[in-house]
């Protein structure tokens, strides 16, 4: 305050860039107590500055999830900015919305600053913007790319339909190169294919509309299955499979398709990124309330560096991009999705250059119905 | 021979886009069916009416008018309401699926993901159950 009286055209100066920002702006003291709220802060939160001041930051904004709940307490980002002393930025990709005073929600992009003194942290400041601008956006092109992944289809299916009469030889017999080079054709049209679902599978996920159909699933007869699939790259890279599935495992009610694209993601990822003559193994175990699943292997491993990233869509580590072409970044974005939409947990230890074992759980009551919506694929 | 051509039996393909429909086509014919080709949704009814079809092959997204539309019309038509109908469609959601067999679609193919062999498997297995 005394220097406040010092330096009356300074404040003034401060009071100006405050209201005239176009963001929100809030300081808290380390009691969480609200000790500044500018005016672009009142319009989006409809909470006047001067009624904020003193109040506590949960009071005037509650971080939700798009359905509206409160976030839950471990990611509460401005414990976090503060405990961690880390500057939290949260954008688009975090979708996290507050909620007004009148009940309006939005989604909001925060950069939390713990604020620095010389004594220590002695609170934080936090910067947030309305997003429903960018959201649209993004719906968009979320739509977009649904959209598109189904014209793709179309002449995919035609490039399947003719390779696969040709290469059957009922219009005239191929030689052996011809054979050959029409088999990669329609080996590489059933990868592009494949590529397909899995865009739309994530387009699925990010607008919301994937439902969940579930029925009594046998755990390892789906995991059977999706091995005798991949049994051919197995054999081809000498690979030594491990099983160990409890004697009795309980039928779940789940849905089968969403517990293929789970098994069809880890194994596949097991079997490339293990070199020729590794170990992969599959571990189904009962675990009060839980069955866990586990995926490993002696393969290349994820570089510490990139174990942050690793369930983040389209990632891809380093490590394993000079190795092996193939491959999205996709497939773990969607067996996360799929398991946290079913109730489920998803973890990982690795170390690279010994192996990798990825561990999920879900839910013995099984999953929960979401119907109205889209299927993945 | 005219014995064996008048003993064909015709197959009915709904579909606009003319790569696919050539290839259905050929293959269908080499297997020794009449096929009888409908590029837009408008068409089907009509061509279905006129050329008596065992069997439809119908797709889902089609100029003018739908594959739901064109199953919709069928079931209340009581010459039609008999006539199998295969949906082979790019659609490939359970929504579509439960929706079109609850129009009365006999099977359901995702172009994308079968061959020719099970669709013309399929194709012969509900002319067998038709007999």
């Amino acid at each position: 305050m005394a220097e406040e009286l010092q330096d009356p055209v300074r404040q003034e100066q401060l009071n100006a860039i405050f209201s005239s920002m176009a963001e929100g702006l809030i300081a808290i003291d380390n009691d969480r107590k609200i000790i500044l709220m500018n005016q672009a802060g009142g319009i989006l939160l409809r909470t006047a500055p001067q009624e904020a001041i003193g109040q506590d930051i949960w009071v005037v904004l509650l971080p939700c999830l798009a359905d509206g709940r409160i976030l839950p307490d471990d990611r509460l980002p401005i414990e976090r900015a503060m405990t961690e002393r880390n500057i939290i930025s949260l954008d688009l990709a975090d979708d996290i919305y507050l909620k007004a005073k009148n009940g309006r929600l939005f989604p909001v992009a925060m950069m939390i600053t713990p604020l620095l003194t010389k004594s220590g942290v002695s609170g934080a400041i936090i910067l947030f913007r309305d997003i429903t601008k960018e959201k649209e956006v993004d719906q968009a092109k979320t739509e977009f790319v649904s959209l598109a992944s189904h014209q793709l289809k179309t002449p995919l299916s035609a490039i399947n339909w003719y390779s696969e009469m040709m290469l059957s030889e009922e219009v005239g017999v191929l030689n052996e190169k011809q054979k050959e080079y029409l088999r990669q054709l329609y080996e590489s049209n059933q990868r592009m294919v494949g590529l397909v679902n899995s865009l739309l599978n994530v387009s699925r996920i990010d607008l919301g509309t994937f439902s969940i159909d579930p029925e009594p699933t046998k755990f390892s007869e789906v995991a059977e299955s999706v091995l005798a699939e991949l049994a051919p790259t197995i054999k081809t890279k000498n690979l030594e499979v491990t099983k160990s599935y409890d004697a009795v495992l309980p039928i779940i009610n789940a849905d089968p398709k969403l517990l293929r694209i789970i098994f069809q993601n880890l194994l596949s990822n097991a079997i490339k990124y293990t070199p020729a003559s590794g170990r992969i193994g599959i571990t189904l175990k009962q675990e009060e309330p839980n069955i866990l699943i586990q995926i490993t292997d002696s393969g290349y491993g994820i570089p510490a560096s990139a174990k942050n990233k690793i369930f983040t869509k389209l990632f891809r580590a380093e490590n394993i991009r000079d190795k092996e072409a193939e491959g999205t970044g996709l497939g773990l974005y969607i067996v996360r999705a799929v398991v946290e939409s079913s109730g489920g947990k998803i973890w990982f230890d690795s170390l690279e250059g010994q192996g990798t074992s990825f561990s999920l759980t879900l839910p013995l009551k099984g999953m929960e119905k979401r119907s109205g919506a889209k299927g993945l694929t | 021979m005219t014995n064996e051509v008048e003993q064909k039996i015709k197959i009915l393909l709904a579909e606009d886009d003319k790569f696919l429909a050539t290839a259905l086509g050929d293959k269908l014919t080499r297997e020794g069916f009449e096929v009888v080709k409908v590029a837009s949704g408008q068409a089907v009814v009509e061509a279905i009416k006129e050329s008596h079809p065992r069997l439809v092959l119908l797709d889902i997204i089609m100029p003018q008018k739908t594959g739901f539309e064109v199953l919709s019309e069928m079931r209340l038509a009581p010459a039609l309401k008999n006539i199998p109908v295969i949906v082979l469609s790019n659609l490939g959601q359970e929504a579509d699926i439960e929706k079109a067999k609850s129009l009365g679609a006999r099977a359901y193919l995702v172009k994308s993901d079968v061959d020719l062999k099970t669709v013309l498997e399929t194709i012969k297995n509900e002319l067998a159950k038709v007999g």
